[in-house]
């Protein structure tokens, strides 16, 4: 890598963010965050192509996994800044915004593991300030500090019991290396699955990421849940680890996480409100991320990290469609139909075709990756994977249930408030994202097998 | 170009003729523009006319060359280590028939309803998802494997609920429309475990690997008993969802909320039949599980028993014809299991054929047979009296509320399943309110 996109794709969004937070160009404040994610977006893919270490800022490196996270991340918040509505979007939440997109990147992209720590905490920051501010419940801010907390305690308490001396050079804490250097404590790596757990909102640790979703608007929180932070930390720290430290043939993400898929499925049955039936999706989906995590063989693997990319993409867009349709609207109950068919067609046909890739129907990007994970899934825990099905039908049926209560029924007064032309992009290029990796899944699924490929070998 | 390829290209186009109108519908309406009424309709006939010359085409050449199938790979959708998820279409004597009846009915039901639909505010909708639909069912019949099969599955179901809450501003269809969905979702588990399980067994879910020796209905399998037991239940399974055979046929006349064109192609032609399509597609599996042929012959009676007694007791036209498709596909059901399955196919089609036009000029019989009426100047006499008259007066009266109640199917499935389930995991959703309450202290 011969110029720093790294570095670019890091330091730009956060200096971006900075300025925006005490500047007052309001009319132009979102103008210079698309811009400025646009650039984010094109050194990131530039980084992905080129691959290794970055010129000015060793500390940062791009292998097989990051190259296909780094894009995605930068996407994620491209889509976010530019469908945001317009209520929400002032110059400060921008800037809050793409200061969390620069230490998402930062811990996408760094080597040395000590600051992946150091990142993981910041990662939550942008929450705690939004609900520690805004006019939230105090409840639900006192409830995530609490699991933040214990995350962050969490994973920086594994990683030092399983790093080299805390002081040790940047090489000696690289990824690169961890498989060779780290001890195989079996305590360290206990904490950082209990971090995962938690962040990831898994069984037992789940209760927050509804509660949150519930009080504060969509796009900060789906910048919190759909990167997965805790399954790349997961990979990078505990996977190479795993097996030595626990044997072969004992397994404590996969069974759990499909637990936790089949629960989070079953509640979003009865979920009477939009956003926490969004919440229980993502709980849910995300999870299938690390029961392929765990798969004994490649395909699993290759599975989870498909599913990993299509299920933020597609949660990130059923995310944003929830929040437009919440700003044009109001807070919407599941317990009527609210007929916004008429009023909002394309935004319908938006929410509903993210949500069924998020299912895995056919066609779509999540149906490549779901059909990968529910095959290694069956050898892998073959009474377990029962859970699977019950998740793929209950998941289906919660999404057709949430399109019908929002958008059919006796048709609502007034005209139509449909997508306008920013919003249009901003949903429209991640939908053909969708199909067209969906019919044309061969690329994905060979960078997801070079990813995977590359997490085995670094397993130990 | 060889006779291979261009049978290939041909079965191909039928295939990919509806998916590409879909596609163009679909595009037009994902960039917010807006396509005229006639367009639509043109469109949609176009797609499922090209299907109709290139079935009979395939076909032709097919019995030109004196082969009995033709296997067409297009090819590997995506792969990853041992596995690989490829396209394979077969087109043989189950599949080429069965494709002609799904484009020809596909095409009248689009030109059908360029008239009904006419100026109703759905009709570009409806276009579309009949366009899907078309694509879902020539998938499955055109399948090469259980894995190309399950995609197409899928497509059908989803467009099905979506047809039958077409009228959405109702409340009615919107309810029918999501417990259809219910019994799609929970019962395409089984074709998706039966694809992934063969291929873990047999290492492909090919039938061309996986069924030899013979043209259909002939073949064999090289599964064991055991496995292909275990196949042809989940197979069942599947089936019973989708051909609403008891106990999960409860949603068919649920389904009649739909527009009558959709109601036709879907619960009196293809839909309904898809079950019975794939059964016989696994012949060769049922040859080898008596159990599993056992099973499907009970399934078939005690359906044909309900359909037409609960279809005596209907009050409107499309939920009798519903009860009338049922008792078929039921018949059609035993027949797979007794191993009849030429006549089985031949039963079928004919079904199918009968079945739509009924259901098309069901908006007009009424009309009609009172014109009948009028003009022989009495009321034309009643039939299929008989076989009620043969049982006592008291148990003619437990059958018919019986029958009313849809043989309580519903009501059970409701009261058994459904409620205690919901009720559980409402339970559990207070509980995890509360615990969130419990952990952020005071407000």
């Amino acid at each position: 890598m011969s110029v720093p996109w790294l570095t670019l794709a890091v330091l730009l969004p956060g200096l971006a963010g900075v300025l925006l937070l005490r500047s007052s160009l309001a009319a132009r404040a979102r103008v210079v965050a698309v811009v400025v994610c646009s650039a984010v977006l094109f050194a990131a893919v530039a980084a992905a192509r080129a691959q290794g270490t970055d010129p000015w800022l060793p500390l940062l490196a791009v292998d097989a996994l990051s190259a296909l996270l780094l894009p995605f991340v930068a996407l994620l918040c491209a889509m976010l800044v530019l469908a945001a509505p317009r209520a929400w979007a002032s110059p400060g939440a921008l800037g809050r915004l793409l200061i969390n997109e620069s230490i998402l990147m930062a811990a996408f992209a760094v080597s040395d593991l000590r600051w992946l720590g150091v990142l993981w905490i910041a990662s939550y920051g942008p929450v705690v300030h939004a609900l520690y501010t805004d006019d939230a419940d105090r409840r639900v801010a006192r409830v995530f500090l609490l699991y933040s907390g214990a995350s962050s305690a969490a994973f920086t308490t594994g990683l030092l019991l399983m790093g080299p001396h805390p002081l040790a050079d940047s090489a000696s804490w690289s990824f690169f290396v961890w498989q060779d250097l780290a001890q195989p404590s079996v305590a360290g790596v206990a904490l950082v699955l209990t971090a995962v757990l938690l962040r990831k909102a898994s069984l037992p640790f789940h209760s927050w990421l509804p509660a949150v979703f519930d009080v504060r608007p969509t796009g900060p929180v789906l910048l919190l849940i759909a990167p997965m932070l805790g399954a790349y930390s997961l990979v990078r720290v505990a996977l190479p680890m795993m097996r030595s430290v626990l044997g072969e043939h004992v397994f404590v993400l996969g069974p759990l996480s499909l637990l936790t898929a089949a629960y989070a499925a079953g509640l979003g049955l009865v979920q009477q409100d939009l956003r926490r039936l969004c919440a229980w999706l993502a709980v849910s989906q995300s999870a299938l991320v690390l029961v392929g995590l765990e798969c004994a063989q490649g395909d699993g693997l290759t599975g989870g990290v498909v599913v990993w990319l299509s299920a933020g993409l597609s949660l990130t867009g059923l995310g944003i469609a929830a929040w437009l349709i919440e700003s044009r609207h109001g807070r919407l109950s599941l317990e009527r139909h609210h007929g916004l068919y008429r009023r909002s067609p394309l935004l319908a046909l938006v929410f509903l075709l993210c949500g069924l890739s998020l299912v895995g129907f056919p066609g779509m990007v999540g149906f490549v990756g779901g059909d990968l994970l529910l095959r290694a899934v069956l050898e892998s825990f073959p009474l377990a994977g029962v859970l699977l099905f019950v998740t793929t039908a209950a998941n289906g049926f919660s999404i057709l249930r949430a399109f019908f209560r929002v958008f059919y029924g006796a048709p609502q007064a007034g005209g139509v408030v449909d997508l306008v032309p920013r919003e249009r992009v901003a949903l429209l290029v991640p939908l053909v994202l969708v199909l067209w990796q969906g019919l044309h899944p061969a690329p994905l699924v060979n960078a997801g097998a070079e990813a995977a490929r590359v997490i085995l070998l670094r397993t130990r | 170009m060889t006779l291979d390829l261009l049978a290939s290209l041909l079965a191909t186009s039928v295939v990919a003729a509806p998916l590409a109108a879909f596609a163009m519908l679909g595009l037009v309406r994902l960039f917010g523009r807006s396509t005229m009424e006639r367009w639509s309709s043109r469109l949609v006939a176009a797609g499922f006319g090209l299907g109709v010359v290139g079935t009979v085409a395939t076909a032709l050449l097919l019995y030109v060359d004196g082969r009995d199938a033709l296997v067409v790979h297009l090819g590997t959708w995506f792969s990853a280590g041992d596995y690989a998820f490829r396209v394979t279409l077969l087109l043989d004597r189950l599949s080429l028939p069965f494709m002609f009846l799904a484009t020809v009915l596909c095409g009248t039901i689009a030109a059908f309803s360029a008239r009904y639909l006419h100026r109703e505010a759905g009709h570009r909708r409806f276009m579309t998802l009949l366009c899907l639909f078309g694509a879902g069912v020539l998938l499955v019949t055109s399948a090469g494997s259980f894995d190309v099969a399950y995609a197409g599955w899928e497509l059908v179901g989803l467009t099905s609920a979506l047809l039958v809450a077409f009228f959405h501003e109702r409340e009615a269809p919107l309810v029918h429309g999501l417990w259809t969905f219910a019994v799609y979702r929970v019962c395409d588990v089984g074709l998706l475990l039966t694809a992934i399980l063969i291929h873990s067994w047999a290492g492909t879910a090919e039938y061309g690997e996986l069924l030899l020796g013979g043209a259909w209905p002939g073949g064999s399998t090289s599964l064991g008993a055991t496995k292909a037991t275990a196949v042809c239940l989940l197979l069942l399974f599947a089936a019973v969802g989708k051909s609403a055979q008891v106990p999960l046929s409860g949603w068919l006349p649920r389904a009649m909320e739909g527009p009558t064109p959709s109601s036709a192609i879907f619960y009196g032609a293809l839909s309904v039949h898809l079950g019975a399509y794939v059964l016989l597609r696994a012949g060769p599996l049922l040859d080898q599980s008596p159990l599993a042929s056992s099973l499907l012959v009970a399934v078939g009676l005690a359906t044909a028993l309900h359909a037409t007694l609960v279809g005596r007791v209907q009050t409107d036209v499309k939920c009798a014809l519903a009860y009338a498709s049922m008792t078929q596909v039921a018949i059609i059901f035993v027949e797979i299991g007794l191993g009849f399955r030429f006549l089985a196919l031949v039963h079928l089609m004919a079904h199918a054929a009968l079945r739509t036009l009924q259901f098309l000029r069901a908006p007009s019989f009424l009309h009609e047979h009172h014109q009948l009426e009028s003009a022989m100047g009495h009321h034309l006499a009643r039939t299929g009296r008989h076989f009620e008259r043969l049982l006592p007066e008291r148990s003619q009266r437990w059958l018919y509320r019986l029958a009313l109640e849809r043989g309580y199917h519903d009501t059970l499935l409701e009261v058994w399943c459904v409620r205690p389930v919901l009720g559980v995991l409402r339970w559990l959703d207070r509980r995890e309110h509360a615990l969130v309450r419990w952990l952020g202290g005071r407000a």
